[in-house]
């Protein structure tokens, strides 16, 4: 039923400018209801499917609350039975690979340590629809430059109408002020005052160049009930500005296409819906959503979350900044350039730091690394941009392509 | 004529020649003027006569004939119907207008309690003959001290007219404009005794014998004094002069005992003229947001749009202007109302009692009136404010008998937002204007006709990929019949249609139109017919035909993936039939006792589904979608909606008073919003979606002190209300071609105290008004889906317990006046989250228990300063300046506390709309 979203940013202007405020507000947790919740999906994929059971936590807290020992298993309408395992507080894993096929209904069954039980509505496996292509394209979006990643669903005929989108980017990264050497303390001795030496060492492993990937966080999803098109064309999946440092090296993206059950869109809509705003005026009306977990023998108790059944298709593309000739974006961190570090200023009586003690604390905490210089005058580089494994990793992905 | 009082007292105090025979006189009258008979009669009586010539200018012919006739018989007969007595004495005959020259003193004429009788005299409705005694010189000398105007008599004075009381009746009129000046009233010094002009300015009192000090009052005009005689009945128009200190006062209502004396309970009348030294936001006087410091009467906050009357919903009002239903009367969201204060004559809220001849909505009529324009000269109106420039004009078209006005009111706010160094606000757009153009015409003196247009039209971009746009746009004539000094009939002809227009144009292929509009014509004819003192009645029919397209969507260009759909017009009659009879038991206790029957049918084409009973309304329990042809009726409602209140005088200025009312509603508008938006969808009942029903009763005590000046009342409410609409979370409320199953129907409760002191004049004016009111929904099924709050009553969206107003004026001098409002409110409910859990990755809220907690509490003051232009009478125009400061303590009260999800986690906000005092100087001048 969802047709457009009037986006209504209604910010009055000048009024907004002049008049109106919207500040932050700090949240208290009133009345505290510990719910369960349920975020399952089971695809038509077969792998090792997953669950997450966790409860609700006070709006203070930080900590999720994983619901642990729980017995988790998924039946078919044909008697079949899928048992998962606990692989991580909250985290259930089925214990065999298994995949949703058409045309038979699954059912999900937790009882928790308490024993309290509970069941969804059956759900079947939508009608599939793969992915058919990605392509990425300069734009400007709501006056911010940046690539846009489109997707587009194959039209094979499928009547696939609800599509929920996730994608995992993966880019590259490359420190510019690398150097192979590290500084490195040696003979230090602290019992008349300080005293330490210096020692350029080759470093161990080569932290120059890393991998790092996000998972989508947003809730990304079309349907086609309002489109004259009978599938997806040129949906836009993520935005990045062209500032933006992920697009410094080589970038990729994953994205998966997950057809959804109508009932599944509305609860991922509604879901999106209550955490926007759209209008300072008008808000929308808040409330529980309604999933299709339910306490057997307590209607009352509210679960929150849906077991769905999606089937799913994904596609991957590469690009690089320089495909779509916009100047390279800066770096993730500002650098610090430290240059001439005189490791013979012991004195602070010249009117500037000690740069005997700056050198010592900062090569033991590391929060700097080396990028060049000799004995005694060195230039170095917050460790950011010397080492990229102070933030991301080396290991390079395995679908990696270059 | 002046000194024909004295005159006459001069010859009172000669002695009495009382018993002397009159003569008899043979005479002859061929058709003559008063006049010349009154010279024939003087030849041929051999009496001397004396009169003033001027006094016959207009009077009769005689034609008769006397043989042998008494003097005093043929003079009788000459006087009969004029105001003129005549005594004869001592050969002579003198004439007096007005003034009977008495031969005899009354008895107690000489006691020295006579002072004291008089006064008993003056408190009595009714007087006692035994008491009539003749008008003298002592009352004169006792009462004319600082009413240093000349006395007028007022009817004849007769030996054998002693019964009592006199009507004296009369007109007021503007004395510029010449146009009749209505809702002045005219009171009696001294005594308790007033009266009201009617919509053609013309009053009636009843007084006994007496000399009395006759004063005109009104807010918008100096007030008048007359030092009259009565004699008997007779006639005293006045003319009054515009006040130039109107600024002085701003009090609402102008019927000084209405408060007390009408029947009807829950009625807020507010004349536009007197409200314009209360500050208000950005300088635009507006007369809804006024009537929102009345108690009773409420918004869910700041900017918010529409209004909650008594616990209703913002589609529970009945709001009319000249009759024709608008739909939205705000601008800019809810922070300007669309009345153009200058074209607008009152405005009469009815929150309690609903007069039978109303019907539709469930809480309150909000009935607006434009002004009656000047038949007799070109004038106008205008002022320059910060956000809007406003003119209105008006112009005779035949003197004296029709009229044009013509109003306009536009924002320059666009002006402005490319003044503002940002951006984003730099692209934005935001503007918006009214018009309004009434012509009326006194075709002659049983007919007239009156015809209003209207329009109003916003428009706004706040991001660049969208354009709103909404429009009203009213029609309405209205025809008056006199039939004759009983009956009275109105025709009205009404038209009025809302629309709106989204428009979205982004850089992916999904750019659309999408239209709404609502359309409504009603057919009414209204007839009062004037039974007796005792039974007034009202009664007439009425039909009205909607015609609703929900909405189009449809792409704006070749690229566009949107499809194009439309939703099935939706078509609905609603009819009704009522009487009611205003009946005055006695002088203390009336009644006024309505019927009204209501009945609506929801008409094809179209298609609607049948549901399974047993299951919860959605796609999926569909048992059957049936079709119906064009104008096929698809489902009919029907009520009766008694309306029934009371009046019972518990001492002369203290009364009490009750109604019952019952009110239907057909049409409801969509909104899963926690305040209304004007994009917002109006839906008619069909099939599956029942009209809202609502019952309240009202009790309340009202008093009136200081002779009228203080007001002061209590008034008490209980309202029960079934199917009021309300949505499921996140429902899909555009383009929904089932909207029933978004849709829950559930009851709603409100009750409250409303209290209200006036202080209706004087150097220090306004009021303060409390209240303490409850609204509460209770949506409850036996499904878990359709169920909100575990099915039990929870507070509504605007329900704001304690409500403290007070709006006041404080006049300096004659041209400088300051004026405070102060409001507080309790915080409006919201829905606050329980708890947050992890979901897709990111951070999220749990709301469990819908507006279980509230916001902080609202309150805000504001001050003004009012200059009127220098009092020079030759001026060509007058001029009014209003320098004010809206909110100067700066409270940055709350309108809303929502959760977003930002980069994975919750965040907590607060809006306020006006968070900082708001300076602002408006210009008015007047022609």
């Amino acid at each position: 039923m969802k047709y457009f979203k009037i986006n209504v940013f209604m910010l009055l202007a000048f009024l907004t400018v002049i008049v109106s405020c919207t500040e932050v507000y700090d949240l208290e947790t009133k009345n505290f209801e510990s719910l369960l919740v349920v975020e399952a999906t089971i695809t038509d994929e077969l792998k090792p499917q997953q669950i997450k059971l966790s409860k609700t936590y006070r709006l203070e807290s930080n900590e999720p609350n994983e619901v642990s020992n729980a017995q988790v298993w998924v039946e078919t309408g044909t008697g079949q039975q899928f048992d998962f395992a606990q692989t991580e507080p909250g985290l259930y894993t089925s214990v065999n690979s298994f995949q949703a096929e058409a045309g038979t209904n699954y059912t999900l069954h937790l009882v928790l340590s308490d024993g309290t039980t509970y069941v969804s509505t059956p759900e079947v496996v939508p009608p599939s629809s793969e992915i058919e292509s990605l392509n990425v394209a300069l734009e400007t979006v709501n006056g911010e430059q940046g690539i846009q990643v489109y997707a587009n669903s194959s039209t094979n005929g499928s009547s696939a109408t609800y599509f929920k989108y996730d994608y995992e980017e993966t880019y590259k990264i490359i420190v510019p002020f690398y150097s192979g050497l590290d500084l490195s303390l040696i003979n230090v001795d602290g019992t008349n005052g300080l005293f330490y030496e210096l020692e350029l060492v080759p470093k161990p492993e080569n932290v120059k160049t890393c991998y790092s990937s996000n998972k989508s966080t947003e809730i990304i999803q079309t349907s086609l009930n309002d489109s004259q098109n009978n599938s997806v064309v040129q949906f836009p999946v993520r935005f990045i500005r062209s500032d933006n440092s992920i697009l410094r090296e080589r970038y990729s993206i994953l994205v998966t296409q997950n057809v959804q059950s109508v009932e599944a869109y509305n609860f991922y809509k509604i879901l999106k819906e209550i955490g926007t705003i759209e209008n300072i005026f008008t808000d929308n009306q808040p409330g529980f959503i309604q999933g299709n977990m339910t306490a057997v023998g307590n209607s009352q108790e509210n679960v929150i979350g849906f077991f769905q059944v999606t089937s799913t298709s994904t596609k991957r593309i590469y690009f690089n900044h320089g495909d779509f000739g916009i100047p390279l974006p800066p770096y993730f961190y500002d650098c610090n350039f430290q240059e001439n570090v005189n490791y013979l200023d012991q004195t602070t009586q010249d009117g500037d730091r000690n740069d005997y003690n700056f050198l010592y604390n900062v090569v033991l905490n590391g929060s700097y690394k080396y990028f060049d210089g000799q004995f005694p005058l060195y230039t170095l580089v917050g460790v950011q941009c010397g080492d990229c494994t102070s933030f991301s990793s080396t290991i390079i992905p395995e679908f990696w392509e270059d | 004529m002046k000194n024909t009082a004295l005159i006459v007292f001069m010859f009172f105090i000669i002695t009495s020649i009382f018993g002397q025979e009159p003569p008899t006189v043979t005479i002859n009258f061929d058709n003559l003027p008063l006049k010349e008979a009154l010279i024939k009669l003087e030849t041929e009586s051999g009496y001397q006569f004396y009169f003033q010539e001027d006094w016959f200018k207009e009077l009769k012919s005689i034609d008769k004939n006397y043989q042998k006739t008494p003097l005093n018989e043929i003079l009788e007969f000459l006087f009969e119907g004029t105001n003129l007595n005549f005594l004869i004495y001592n050969n002579a005959v003198i004439v007096t207008k007005n003034s009977l020259v008495y031969t005899q003193l009354p008895n107690n004429y000489f006691n020295e309690d006579r002072e004291t009788d008089k006064a008993v005299v003056s408190d009595m409705e009714e007087t006692d003959p035994d008491l009539e005694a003749p008008v003298l010189q002592k009352d004169y000398s006792s009462q004319s001290q600082g009413a240093n105007k000349k006395f007028i008599t007022i009817g004849k004075a007769n030996i054998k007219n002693t019964q009592g009381p006199f009507e004296i009746t009369g007109s007021v009129t503007d004395g510029i404009t010449k146009r009749p000046v209505q809702d002045i009233v005219v009171s009696v010094k001294g005594r308790n005794t007033n009266a009201v002009t009617d919509d053609n300015g013309t009053y009636t009192l009843k007084l006994p014998k007496g000399t009395y000090v006759l004063v005109t009052k009104s807010l918008g005009f100096e007030n008048t004094s007359q030092n009259i005689v009565v004699y008997g009945n007779g006639t005293l128009d006045f003319e009054v002069q515009e006040s130039l200190t109107q600024l002085q006062e701003i009090v609402i209502e102008s019927n000084k005992d209405d408060n007390i004396k009408e029947t009807m309970i829950g009625i807020t009348s507010i004349d536009v003229k007197e409200i314009k030294t209360i500050p208000l936001i950005l300088g635009e006087r507006d007369v809804l947001k006024v009537a929102t410091t009345m108690p009773g009467v409420k918004t869910a906050g700041e900017g918010a749009l529409g209004y909650n009357v008594r616990g209703g919903k913002t589609d529970q009002n009945l709001i009319l202007f000249d009759n024709a239903v608008m739909y939205n009367p705000s601008h800019f969201f809810g922070i300007f109302s669309a009345i153009n204060p200058f074209a607008t004559g009152n405005v009469k809220i009815y929150k309690g009692s609903i007069p039978a001849e109303f019907g539709g909505r469930l809480s309150s009529v909000i009935d607006i009136e434009t002004k009656e324009s000047n038949t007799e000269k070109f004038s106008g109106e205008a002022s320059i404010g910060p956000v809007t420039g406003n003119l209105t004009l008006e112009t005779p078209i035949v003197k004296d008998k029709s009229s044009l006005m013509m109003g306009v009111r536009a924002t320059y706010s666009d002006w402005l937002l490319k003044m503002v160094d940002e951006e984003s606000v730099k692209n934005s757009e935001a503007s918006f204007y009214d018009a309004v153009v009434k012509y009326n015409h006194q075709i002659n003196e049983n007919n007239d006709v009156k015809a209003t247009m209207y329009l109003s039209n916003d428009q706004f971009s706040i991001t660049s990929d969208s354009i709103f746009e909404y429009k009203n746009r009213l029609a309405s004539l209205e025809w008056n019949h006199r039939f004759n000094d009983k009956n009275r009939g109105t025709f009205h002809l009404v038209n009025s249609q809302y629309k709106f227009n989204v428009s979205y144009e982004n850089e992916f292929d999904g750019n659309f139109d999408y239209d709404y509009t609502i359309n409504e014509s009603q057919l009414k004819f209204n007839m009062k017919y004037l039974f007796s003192k005792a039974h007034k009645f009202d009664y007439g029919v009425s039909t009205k035909l909607y015609a609703v397209e929900p909405g189009q969507i449809k792409p704006l260009d070749e690229n566009s993936t949107i499809e194009f759909k439309s939703i099935e017009k939706e078509q609905g009659l609603e009819s009704a039939v009522y009487f009611s009879d205003l009946f005055e038991v006695n002088e203390k206790l009336s009644f006024d006792i309505g019927l009204r029957y209501s009945i609506y049918a929801s008409l094809g084409s179209g298609t609607q589904n049948r549901y399974a009973p047993d299951q919860p309304i959605s796609d999926e329990s569909v048992v059957e979608t049936i079709s119906y042809g064009s104008n096929e009726v698809i489902e009919t409602y029907s009520g009766f909606e008694p309306r029934v209140s009371f009046r019972y005088f518990l001492s002369p200025s203290l009364s009490l008073k009750g109604g019952y009312n019952r009110t239907i509603q057909y049409i409801h508008l969509l909104s899963s919003n926690t305040t209304m938006s004007p994009v917002d969808t109006w839906k008619l009942s069909d099939l599956n979606i029942k009209p809202q029903r609502a019952q309240q009763f009202s009790l309340g005590l009202f008093k009136n002190f200081g002779n009228d000046v203080y007001e002061a009342s209590i008034d008490t409410y209980y309202k029960k209300m079934d199917d009021i609409l309300d949505f499921k979370i996140g429902a899909e409320l555009n383009l929904n071609e089932n909207i029933e199953t978004e849709v829950l129907q559930g009851e709603g409760r409100a009750y409250g105290i409303e209290f209200l002191l006036k202080k209706k004049s004087g150097q220090l004016n306004g009021w303060i008004g409390y209240s303490y009111s409850r609204s509460e929904i209770k949506l409850d099924s036996e499904f878990l889906t359709e169920r909100v709050n575990n099915g039990e009553f929870f507070a509504s969206n605007y329900d704001r317990p304690h409500d403290f107003n007070v709006v006041s004026n404080f006049r300096l001098t004659k041209r400088y006046s300051i004026s405070m409002n102060f409001n507080y409110q309790t915080g409006r409910p919201i829905t606050y989250p329980v708890g947050k859990f992890i979901f897709n990755g990111t951070e999220q809220v749990i709301y469990s228990d819908r507006n279980a907690e509230r916001i902080p509490d609202y309150y805000r003051l504001d001050l003004g300063v009012n200059i009127e232009g220098n009092h020079k009478i030759k001026k060509f125009a007058h001029s009014f300046w209003n320098i004010s400061v809206y909110n100067v303590l700066g409270r940055n009260n709350p309108y809303s506390v929502f959760f977003v999800n930002e980069q994975g986690s919750i965040k907590a906000y607060k809006t306020s709309i006006f968070a900082v005092p708001i300076p602002t100087i408006t210009y008015n001048f007047k022609f």
